[in-house]
C-alpha cells in the first residue's frame, strides 16, 4: 500500500515540476522536486522499500527529459546513496540538519549533471548562467526544502493511518459476515 | 574469502564504471527507447489535464478580470492594424514581382508542406537540458525527426513519439544541432544549444568569414531536417581569438522558449527545389 503513496506523490511532483512551476514567476530556477523526494526516501525510509521508487522516478524523468538515457536513474541512485551516507556520518541535529542535507542533495545532483555534460561536451565551461542557476536552486532548497521533507513525512504517516483503518474496517466487516 | 568492506568497495567501483560507460554510450547521440514512450503515454495525460486547467484559469483571468487597459490597447491595435494592412499590400506587390522574376529565370519552386498545430503540455524537468512534450503523436502523423517551428523561427525537432504525444528537443538543448548560414554573407556553421543560458552557439564558422553582431542566422537546409531559409536568430556576440581556425559566435534565438505554448510540426518539410527547366 505504501507504494500507492509513492506513486501518487511521484506523479504529483512530476506534473507540478513540468507544468506549473516553470510558469510561475521567480520559480524558473527551482530545484528538482523529485530529487527532494529521493532525499526524503533516503532519510526516512528503508533501502529495500525505497530503491524501486528511486529507479522508477529516475526512469520517468529520463523519459520526459532530453537528457542522455539513464542520467536521472544514475543521479537519483547516487543521490540516494550519498544522502544516506551524509545523514549517517554527519549526525547533525537541530534546526540546521534538514536545510543542510537538502542543499547538499541539490549540489550533488547538479555535480552529477555537470560531470555528464562535461563528458558530453569537452568544451563545456562554467558560465554565469550555470553558477546563477545552482545558487538560486540552493537558496530555494534552504528556504523550502525542509518544509517539503516534513510534509512528505506527515502525509506518509497520514496515508498509513488511513490505510490501516480501512484494513481494520474491512477485516471487521468480513468477520461479522462470517459470524452471520 | 573477501571481507564485506572489500566487496562493497569493488561493487561501488564496478557500479561507477558501468554507470559511466552507459552514460557515455547514451550521450554520444540521442536514442529513444520504447520504455520511454510508455512513460510519456502514462504521464502526459496528467500533464495535459493540468496544463489545460491552468490555461483555462489564465483565459478567464485575462478575458474577464484583466480588462483595465483593454480599450486603450484596442485603439493602439487599430492603429497598428491599419499600418499592417498598408504594409501587407506592399508585400503582396513584392510577392507578385518575385513570382514573375522566378518565372523569368525558369526556376521551379515546389512547396509541399503540411503543417500540424500542437500545444505544449509540459517542459523538461531539468534545467540542464531543454525539451517539451506536445499533445500530438503518431496518430496525428507525427514522426521522429520532423522539424518543429513557430512563426518567429525554428523551435526544435521531434525526438520521441508515442501514439498521442511527442517529445521535442529544442534548439537550445545541448544535444541539438542545426546546419545554418549567415543570411547576409552565406558563411556556414552549426547551431548548437546552450541550455542554461537559453541561447545558441554558432560553431565551426571559419575565422575568415564575415559575421557581424545583428546578422540573421537561417537554416541552410543541408542537414535534411529544417527547410532552407527558416530563421533561427540574431548574432549577439562575435569573438575572434588570435589563434584558431574558427570564431566564436553567440546567437539569440528568435523563439522565446520561456513562453512557448503552441508550435507547428512540419509533417512534410518544405522542399524548395530550384530546378532549371
Amino acid at each position: 500500500m505504501t507504494y500507492g503513496f509513492y506513486l501518487c506523490v511521484s506523479s504529483c511532483l512530476i506534473v507540478l515540476q513540468t507544468t506549473i512551476v516553470p510558469h510561475l514567476p521567480l520559480f524558473d530556477n527551482f530545484y528538482d522536486l523529485a530529487a527532494l523526494f529521493i532525499i526524503y526516501l533516503s532519510l526516512y525510509r528503508p533501502v529495500r522499500e525505497s530503491l524501486p521508487v528511486v529507479i522508477f522516478l529516475g526512469f520517468v524523468m529520463d523519459s520526459l527529459s532530453s537528457t542522455p538515457f539513464m542520467l536521472y536513474i544514475t543521479a537519483y541512485l547516487w543521490l540516494f546513496i550519498s544522502m544516506r551516507g551524509i545523514a549517517k556520518i554527519l549526525r547533525l541535529e537541530g534546526r540546521f540538519r534538514l536545510p543542510f542535507i537538502v542543499v547538499s542533495g541539490v549540489l550533488i545532483e547538479n555535480l552529477l549533471f555537470i560531470g555528464t555534460v562535461f563528458m558530453l561536451d569537452s568544451e563545456f565551461r562554467f558560465s554565469v548562467a550555470v553558477v546563477r542557476s545552482i545558487a538560486v536552486q540552493s537558496l530555494w532548497a534552504i528556504c523550502t526544502g525542509s518544509l517539503f521533507l516534513v510534509s512528505f513525512d506527515y502525509c506518509h504517516r497520514g496515508w498509513d493511518k488511513i490505510i490501516n483503518q480501512y484494513i481494520i474496517q474491512k477485516k471487521g466487516v468480513s468477520n461479522n459476515s462470517l459470524i452471520d | 574469502m573477501f571481507s564485506k568492506k572489500t566487496l562493497l568497495i569493488v561493487g561501488a567501483i564496478v557500479l561507477i564504471i558501468v554507470n559511466i560507460t552507459i552514460l557515455y554510450i547514451s550521450s554520444s547521440h540521442y536514442r529513444s527507447s520504447g520504455f520511454g514512450r510508455v512513460a510519456i503515454f502514462f504521464v502526459a495525460p496528467l500533464q495535459e489535464a493540468v496544463t489545460d486547467s491552468v490555461n483555462f484559469t489564465k483565459g478567464i483571468w485575462n478575458h474577464y478580470f484583466y480588462l483595465v487597459s483593454v480599450a486603450q490597447e484596442n485603439d493602439n491595435l487599430k492603429k497598428k492594424l491599419s499600418r499592417a494592412v498598408a504594409k501587407n499590400s506592399q508585400y503582396n506587390e513584392l510577392e507578385l514581382s518575385n513570382q514573375r522574376l522566378r518565372n523569368l529565370l525558369n526556376f521551379k519552386e515546389t512547396t509541399a508542406s503540411k503543417i500540424l498545430a500542437a500545444e505544449v503540455i509540459s517542459v523538461d524537468p531539468s534545467s540542464w537540458f531543454k525539451a517539451v512534450i506536445i499533445d500530438k503523436g503518431s496518430l496525428d502523423g507525427v514522426e521522429r525527426g520532423l522539424p518543429v517551428v513557430i512563426r518567429q523561427g525554428i523551435a526544435g525537432q521531434v525526438v520521441d513519439v508515442s501514439s498521442r504525444y511527442s517529445k521535442i528537443m529544442l534548439i537550445i538543448d545541448r544535444n541539438s544541432s542545426v546546419d545554418a548560414l549567415v543570411q547576409r554573407t552565406r558563411a556556414r556553421g552549426i547551431i548548437k544549444g546552450e541550455a542554461m543560458a537559453g541561447q545558441c552557439l554558432f560553431k565551426y564558422v571559419l575565422r575568415k568569414d564575415d559575421v557581424r553582431v545583428g546578422d540573421t542566422i537561417v537554416a541552410s537546409g543541408l542537414d535534411g531536417v529544417f527547410p532552407k531559409g527558416l530563421p533561427i536568430g540574431d548574432v549577439k556576440e562575435v569573438v575572434r581569438r588570435n589563434s584558431g581556425v574558427f570564431q566564436e559566435v553567440r546567437v539569440v534565438p528568435y523563439v522565446d522558449f520561456e513562453k512557448l505554448e503552441e508550435v507547428l510540426v512540419l509533417l512534410n518539410p518544405s522542399k524548395y527545389k530550384f530546378v532549371s527547366k
